[in-house]
Formats: structure tokens, sequence, C-alpha cells
């Protein structure tokens, strides 16, 4: 993955890459050369567009003092979402947070994850399973079980 | 840690809280629902939510349906001070007067107080906040 000041949904001439861009309110752009085309990587196409649809929200979004969602914390969200996701994993929600920070959701099969990433890029994961089980730790410490609970997902 | 709460506010009351169309979720059939990061205070505002108490709305006067800003897409989510209270929160009158863009239920403005300054904490609040509301309301 790569960032620079760059294009939109292209594919990359002479390879077989797809670049994606993800644009801020700021101008800023965070372009993405997907080493698996987005055929083999479902999620990734509406995540894109869900980061853009999000990215470009102006300061004040909400009607109040919101900040616009920060690029770090895109970068921070796809980077988790590269770590953990399978092939037919489901695209998150994407929810703004007044803070600029971004919160990714799953929700089903009685199943609730919430993957909160703060505006500098910090993440922490919220997991409820079905069984009454309850995860509430930094990103880092549950990949594991972000990955076993996301490929079930995947499988509904 | 003592708690900001305006007991003059009877349990009974309702608030309003604005939801922004960005502030939805999806279970993966698609459903919306709420997401708790519509529940999340926002550390400029000291750790409080804005929302509109109904029986001030009524003094106005205004519905629940008056606190949506124009074109913006909002929903309402409706919580009882009473519950709110329950999640160890408080209510405040906090009447807006010199709003940038004002709204006609300005005067009917509250805040949910009383939020625990550590992250931890403040998500366990807004999770219980966003399943205690009813969503969408109006």
């Amino acid at each position: 993955m790569t960032t620079a000041s760059a294009p939109s949904h292209a594919w990359i001439a002479g390879t077989r890459e797809m670049q994606l861009a993800v644009g801020f309110a700021t101008g800023q752009v965070i372009a993405i050369s997907a080493e698996k085309p987005i055929a083999v990587l479902p999620w990734l196409a509406t995540v894109v567009e869900r980061l853009n649809d999000v990215g470009r929200l102006k300061p004040g979004w909400d009607g109040e003092a919101a900040s616009s969602p920060t690029r770090e914390a895109a970068l921070a969200s796809l980077r988790a979402l590269f770590e953990v996701m399978w092939q037919d994993s489901p695209a998150p929600a994407i929810i703004p947070m007044y803070d600029g920070g971004l919160q990714l959701e799953w929700h089903g099969q009685g199943l609730d994850v919430e993957l909160s990433v703060a505006p500098a890029g910090d993440r922490h994961v919220w997991i409820a399973e079905a069984s009454g089980g309850e995860i509430d730790d930094e990103f880092r410490s549950v990949v594991e079980d972000l990955r076993k609970h996301l490929g079930a997902l995947g499988r509904v | 840690m003592t708690v900001s709460d305006d007991a003059t506010i009877n349990d009974q009351d309702l608030l309003y809280r604005r939801i922004h169309p960005k502030q939805l979720a999806e279970d993966i059939d698609g459903s919306p629902r709420l997401s708790s990061a519509a529940f999340k205070p926002n550390q400029q505002d000291e750790l409080t939510l804005s929302a509109y108490l109904l029986t001030a709305l009524a003094q106005i006067p205004a519905n629940p349906s008056d606190c949506a800003l124009p074109g913006a897409g909002h929903t309402l989510a409706e919580l009882g001070v009473g519950d709110v209270r329950c999640l160890g929160l408080g209510v405040v009158r906090d009447p807006v007067t010199r709003a940038e863009v004002p709204n006609p239920c300005d005067p009917a403005h509250a805040l949910i107080t009383g939020f625990i300054a550590t992250r931890k904490a403040v998500e366990r609040q807004a999770r219980a906040l966003a399943a205690q509301a009813r969503w969408p309301c109006v």
C-alpha cells in the first residue's frame, strides 16, 4: 500500500494491479495499489467507496463541532483490514466519529464487532460474541480473534 | 465522581438526539441500526452529548421532529431520562442562546453528562446508550 497525491480507481498500466484512491476534505489522498485484484477481495471496493464517502466530510459535518475524518485514521483502518479480512469477509460499516476517528462495524449472527480508530490511528477492538463472551482490547492483541470472527461472518 | 444532573428533570421525561445519516451502521443482512459512534462524546465538548428535552420542546412549543437540521437527513433517537440515569449519566438543561445557525428547538437543548474519561468506559457508556435508544422514533 502506498500513499501519494494521486488518482482515482484504475488499473495500473502494464500490471494486473488495481489502484484505488481515498480522498479527504483536506485534499489529501491515500492511494492503494492492491496486490490482489478487486475480484479477489470483494470487500475492498466497498471499503474504498465507504472511506471516500466519509473521508470528504468537512469540519462541522454533524451540524456542530465534529472534525473531518483524518487520513491517519483511514490509513490505519485499511492496514487493519488487510491484516484481518478474509477473501469473503463482509465489508464493515464505516462510521465517522466526532473527533476525526473512524469506527468500523460488523453485526450479524449474534456477533457484534467494533474496530475504533482514533484520529492519530490508534486502534481498539470490541467484540461481543454470540456465546456471551466479550473482548475489549487493543487491535494488536486481538488480531487472531478478529480473523476468526470475520472469517465466520464471511461463511454465512 | 460527581455527575452533573438536574433533579428538576423527571425520569419520565424524554430526550431526543439527532442522528446524522453517516452514523448509521447496518447488519450483514443490510438492515440499518444505530452506531454507538453516534453516542460517543467529543472531547472538545467536555464529554457531554447534545440532546433536546421533550418537556422543554412542548413549552416552545415545538415537536421533536423540529430538532433535525433541514436538509441534513437527520433522524432522531429517543432516550428516557430515567434510562440515561440508570447508566450512571446525568441530564442538565443547556439552552442555546447564540447559535451560528439558530434552530427553533435551541431553548430545549440539554446535555447528557457524566461520561467517564477513559476510552473503555466512554465506549461502554456509548454502546449502552445506543442499545437503550428507540430509533427511528419520529
